[in-house]
């Protein structure tokens, strides 16, 4: 049936797009149907046989309201082609139980806009910070899709969250904004076979499936905070310009979206029919302070003019981490956590942009009793880590043609490259052929996914 | 007595609804009798970035790229400015939407230019991808302008100040012949001939020739030379002369000889620029770039 339904919908949708850009009135739809493909290098299986559509419309009956809606749906064949994801189709697609809050509404949401204040109630995605592939602040105001790790753009990825926000403009520049969010969704990972399915998961079912062969019966629950006021999340952020320096300072508390409590409890006869193990996942409160800034020199000397020094800083107070314990499993034990990151811009010879980032994550704790804090693909994690990305792009054939390649590199020699080419055919044809080079060692970061390297073909029809 | 009553009333409601209708007042550049070439190039730039307003905003602008073989693609764009007229070293603020193709829908730039001329703007991009705001360096001035053959300098930073300039005479301009739309315009409009040398040195061009129309101070046709003196570019300006004092930018037309690319920007295809509407300076901030839906 959906097989049929996309067919339908690639049959039509172009016919409708030959108007292109829908806008009668105060009304305006448009959208996309989009295949992506990946395959590991050698051909021998696909990692994603995605298709997807993409519909956003708006009604704007006046320059000061907006209604705004955006639906995004896709089905990944892939997992039923490879046998190898048959446990993650399962967990991901199949079991309506597993789900967790990936929804075809994408945006829902009512704006009003004022000189003084602007106001946005529904569904929507907040970016607070400044840095690229990383989320330093953002972390902890929309959570993240990690079905294909973080190689796609965050606005596919990030997780959308009911909330209301408001943004006054008390001075000329300087706009002040506080974000009510009572809803509440964690990151959603791919389940163990899927083929971003990171180490922590992997080990946490390896940990399971060992009770289960003990005889237990394994149920994994999630202990979500309570659907009520106390329990929203509350941001509030200042921003101004000073000259041409832009800064904000921001503080939310929030909720972690990527617990690692995961507390295993053991029940024995006859206080259940059978020997049970009920594992469930807890999340905690966080208080995070931070701030961004950017500044570009206008005048100057050669390097100087024109370069951009962007930074972004969050000091988290009592994070929750895994660390491994001695006996090899998991424990977790708050920590606090000072993330930056400093990034330099600039345009070079002509049309070529140069973008170099220096991130260095710190726990203020080392290790607890000399075991230490472990990364989500479940290799150990220093107090100080440093990752360094560079990012270059330009354009050729005015602007058709935009070739871009971005390396990132972690102080323990893990890494990814990431070349992509992007073509425009036309107002409506586009197409994107790239690839992801993940290395490291197996516990890394990247190198977790060192079997996952893909090239990718991606074929966007604009309406 | 109750006709003189009605008369006057209906005096004073045609005075009243002629002032609310009297639309925008501009304030063109004066040309001189005798002008010197720094003074038309002035005006120009004065046309050019609409100081002769306080603001302007365009809702329909088109970019019509025709590459050599007629293949043609469209980019439609909206845009807000607020000329400051030089306050707290401002020259301009403004604010350009990318309305299509969808592809590329959502982008939006806040640019803030300076009086002087060398500082470059502080831009700030609004990414649909990213759902973000990234402060980025100004484009290298020699790069194309949305792809197109204008480069970012012929659009949006060249100023009084980036040339130098010698009045070569005065001529007849026989015509331009659009590409676009096959009409001719400006036929025999009586020019200023001004030639203008870069500053910068090994620059895209070596020197190019501008014609003046002696009458409103616009440039009409430009010619751009290289080093070995060969013309490679022509680019045409098509105004509607001063209503209100206020000039119409109808479209800007590009031809590159090298390449036989033509791009075309319209402004105001279907609707006209609007000037002096009162637009805050408030507006031209990042929270309007957050404002962006798509």
């Amino acid at each position: 049936m959906r097989k049929w339904v996309i067919v339908l919908l690639v049959v039509f949708l172009p016919g409708l797009g030959q108007a292109t850009i829908l806008k009668k009135g105060p009304v305006t739809v448009e959208g996309y149907i989009k295949s992506e493909t990946g395959v590991y290098p050698d051909f021998t299986k696909w990692i994603k046989i995605m298709n997807i559509v993409d519909l956003r419309g708006q009604y704007q009956p006046r320059p000061w309201l907006s209604f705004y809606g955006h639906l995004y749906k896709y089905w990944d064949f892939a997992y039923n082609q490879e046998d190898e994801y048959a446990p993650a189709h399962q967990a991901m697609y199949t079991n309506r139980e597993t789900w967790q809050g990936i929804s075809w509404v994408r945006e829902l949401y009512i704006d009003f806009f004022s000189d003084y204040l602007d106001i946005r109630a529904g569904k929507q995605l907040i970016t607070w910070g400044t840095a690229d592939g990383i989320r330093v602040l953002d972390k902890y105001v929309n959570p993240l899709d990690w079905r294909e790790f973080t190689l796609k753009p965050w606005n596919e990825i990030k997780i959308p969250l009911w909330m209301l926000k408001l943004e006054f403009q008390p001075t000329l520049n300087g706009t002040l904004q506080f974000l009510l969010i009572p809803d509440f969704e964690p990151d959603y990972w791919p389940a163990v076979g899927a083929p971003f399915a990171i180490g922590t998961s992997k080990e946490g079912m390896r940990l399971l499936e060992g009770l289960r062969q003990a005889g237990f019966k394994v149920i994994s629950q999630e202990e979500r905070p309570g659907e009520k006021w106390g329990n929203s999340k509350f941001g509030v952020r200042w921003r101004d310009i000073l000259g041409n320096f832009e800064y904000t300072l921001n503080y939310i508390y929030s909720w972690e979206t990527e617990s690692p409590e995961r507390v295993t409890e053991l029940f024995f006869p006859p206080k259940v029919s059978m020997p049970t193990a009920i594992s469930t996942v807890k999340y905690h409160r966080i208080n995070v302070w931070g701030g961004t800034f950017s500044k570009t020199f206008v005048s100057g000397p050669f390097f100087i003019k024109g370069l951009t020094v962007r930074g972004e800083f969050a000091y988290v107070k009592n994070d929750y981490r895994a660390y491994r314990t001695k006996d090899g499993k998991f424990g977790w034990a708050p920590t606090d956590c000072y993330n930056y990151v400093i990034g330099l811009d600039k345009w070079v010879i002509s049309n070529w942009l140069a973008s170099f980032q220096f991130i260095q994550l710190i726990n203020s704790k080392k290790d607890v009793n000399g075991q230490k804090f472990v990364w989500p693909s479940a290799g150990p994690m220093d107090k100080v880590e440093t990752i360094l990305t560079l990012k270059v792009s330009t354009d050729f054939f005015h602007e058709r043609l935009k070739p871009d390649i971005l390396i990132v590199y972690g102080d323990d020699n893990d890494w990814r490259i990431s070349p992509s080419f992007y073509f425009e055919w036309g107002d409506h044809w586009t197409t994107t052929f790239g690839a992801h080079i993940l290395e490291g060692k197996a516990s890394g970061l990247h190198g977790q996914f060192k079997h996952s390297k893909e090239i990718y073909l991606e074929i966007k029809y604009s309406f | 007595m109750r006709r003189r009553i009605l008369f006057i009333t209906t005096i004073l409601v045609l005075f009243f609804i002629s002032f609310c209708w009297a639309g925008p007042v501009c304030h063109p550049p004066k040309i001189s009798e005798k002008p010197t070439a720094d003074e038309l190039m002035k005006a120009w730039f004065d046309i050019k970035f609409t100081r002769y307003a306080d603001d302007v905003t365009y809702e329909d602008i088109d970019v019509i790229m025709i590459d050599k073989s007629g293949f043609k693609r469209t980019k439609g764009a909206a845009r807000k400015r607020i000329v400051l007229h030089g306050k707290r070293g401002f020259d301009y603020k403004d604010v350009i939407w990318i309305t299509y193709p969808e592809y590329t829908k959502g982008l939006a730039v806040l640019t803030w230019a300076y009086m002087d001329v060398n500082k470059q703007n502080d831009i700030w991009l609004w990414l649909p991808s990213w759902k973000k705001i990234r402060k980025v360096s100004q484009a290298e001035e020699d790069d194309s302008f949305m792809g197109s053959e204008f480069t970012v300098e012929e659009i949006t930073t060249r100023r009084y100040g980036y040339e130098t300039y010698k009045l070569i005479g005065e001529d007849v301009f026989s015509g331009y012949k659009s590409g676009w739309d096959g009409k001719t315009y400006c036929k025999d409009v009586p020019c200023y001939k001004i030639e203008g040398y870069p500053k910068k040195k090994h620059w895209y061009y070596e020197k190019r020739i501008v014609w003046i129309d002696k009458k409103t101070g616009v440039s009409v046709y430009e010619e751009y030379y290289d080093k070995k003196g060969r013309k490679f570019k022509e680019i045409f300006h098509y105004y509607v002369y001063p209503e209100n004092g206020c000039y119409y930018p109808v479209f800007y037309e590009v031809y590159n000889f090298k390449t036989g690319h033509r791009d075309i920007i319209i402004m105001g295809s279907k609707k006209r620029p609007v000037f002096n509407t009162g637009i805050s300076e408030r507006f031209f901030t990042v929270k309007t770039l957050e404002r962006q839906e798509w």
